[in-house]
């Protein structure tokens, strides 16, 4: 049963950004889907919404990683726990989450290096085209126009390696803070 | 205490089952609304999008043109072949790398593995500048070996980080047999291989996820017709065929088809290989 679950729910995962754009795309879009209200077009809702369909896609890696986490905790402290009659709520939050949190900080801070770069599923929905009054212009896409250029702006090799260089110390700089506070404070409670 | 546990586990059993159920609606749904659109009609998919193609809607039609316009099968080709040229050089690559580092423990192997584990964080897009320089340099643009070898570079540290847990197993008992059988360090790593074959098989299914589904260096190294990949291909045919929907709903079909079946049939060595690479 838990084979089954996990496959489905990982499959999101396996379709390439360019499918998951367009699914979502018809499926909240005014004409044809469910939503009356034209979530990529309008400037508020745009990063948003696209932000929630890179989640959906992206949830499995997560999962995949926490769910064998989770299974490498030791069972019996899980028996000892409830032979002492803990509710399977408290159970999960004093037991569990302290026991993986390496795990979650490991995948926050390498899911934050690989969205910050998220110029797929921008490019699969936009096309290059910054958004609504450049509402889903991210780095990532700021970075492709600069160096390739777009329409009438002609592309400029230094621009764009400007902004390559900026994108990556701002990772550098997520990935320092991460390491100096998680890493101390993983110090402390090593079992 | 007996019967309360089981009445407990039994309501608890489904409130689990039915929020699980949930969220793979929520992951399916969309997918499995695609799929029944690619075998209607026209008319079948704006009237009743939800529904089941019935005898009159039902179609072949929006595959058939997907197959035919564009360059669909080129594209499944070229990103085959990039994907397993990938997967292949990275897993000899990593595993080279590996029994390396774990072999001959120097200052400089604890150099090479810090190297290795800065690697896996580092995005390698924002080299693109540089890579495609390279690659006008060496004269290898809009090849396939262009993307091989970019995707070998990704790739490679996440591979070494995983097969170097996976070598640390292997018993040095064994090496130190063959070595005194007369085998030279080669064959030693030769026979070292099959008892890694999980760790392989996890390197493989992590990368060639990626690869094939990658947009970004497709797009910047090899955009041409000839040598585009199914990934950058479905993207221009939805930029393209913006009003023939049954095309392009049978060609997004058709593209996630082959890795959603790579997937369910390899599903354990995927998990696996996901969940062992990132846990250090």
């Amino acid at each position: 049963m838990t084979s089954f679950y996990r496959t489905l729910l990982f499959i999101p995962t396996t379709l390439s950004v360019v499918i998951v754009g367009f699914i979502w795309r018809i499926i909240i879009s005014p004409l044809w889907g469910i939503v009356d209200y034209p979530l990529l077009g309008e400037k508020l809702t745009a990063l948003p919404t696209i932000t929630l369909m890179s989640v959906w896609q992206y949830l499995g890696i997560p999962m995949v990683f926490l769910y064998s986490a989770l299974l490498s905790i030791p069972s019996n402290i899980i028996e000892a726990a409830q032979v002492d009659g803990a509710s399977d709520i408290r159970i999960f939050f004093r037991i569990k989450m302290p026991l993986i949190a390496p795990q979650i900080g490991i995948i926050t801070i390498l899911t934050f290096i690989w969205v910050f770069n998220a110029f797929d599923i921008i490019y699969a929905l936009n096309g290059g085209m910054p958004g609504p009054d450049y509402a889903t212009d991210v780095l990532g896409t700021m970075f492709y126009r600069t160096f390739f250029g777009w329409g009438a702006d002609l592309g400029n090799q230094n621009l764009g390696a400007a902004t390559a260089t900026v994108i990556f110390f701002i990772i550098l700089l997520g990935t320092a803070a991460y390491f100096a506070v998680v890493q101390r404070r993983l110090k402390v409670s090593q079992l | 205490m007996n019967k309360d546990g089981r009445v407990q586990t039994q309501s608890k059993n489904l409130v689990v089952h039915v929020s699980l159920l949930f969220f793979v609606l929520l992951a399916i749904g969309p997918i499995f609304v695609m799929v029944i659109n690619s075998f209607k009609t026209m008319e079948g998919i704006f009237t009743g999008p939800l529904k089941l193609p019935s005898s009159e809607t039902l179609t072949l039609d929006g595959f058939k043109r997907a197959i035919t316009q564009g360059n669909f099968l080129r594209n499944y080709a070229n990103s085959t072949i990039v994907t397993l040229g990938a997967t292949l050089l990275t897993v000899i690559c990593s595993c080279l790398a590996a029994y390396g580092i774990t072999e001959y423990t120097t200052k400089l192997s604890k150099m090479i593995a810090g190297l290795f584990t800065i690697g896996i964080m580092l995005p390698v897009s924002l080299g693109t500048i540089v890579i495609i320089k390279m690659m006008v340099w060496l004269n290898i643009l809009n090849t396939h070996i262009s993307l091989i070898l970019v995707y070998v570079g990704i790739f490679v540290p996440l591979g070494v980080i995983l097969m170097v847990t996976n070598f640390r197993t292997v018993s040095n008992d064994l090496k130190e047999a063959a070595r005194i059988d007369g085998a030279n360090e080669f064959k030693t790593f030769l026979i070292v291989v099959p008892l890694v074959m999980p760790g392989v098989a996890a390197v493989a299914a992590i990368t060639m996820l990626p690869v094939w589904n990658d947009l970004w260096f497709p797009l910047v190294l090899t955009a041409g017709p000839k040598t585009q990949t199914l990934t950058l291909g479905i993207q221009q045919f939805v930029g393209t065929y913006n009003n023939d929907w049954q095309a392009l709903i049978a060609s997004l079909v058709l593209g996630a088809i082959p890795l959603i079946l790579l997937f369910t049939l390899f599903s354990k060595q995927f998990i696996k290989g996901l969940s062992d690479g990132y846990g250090k």
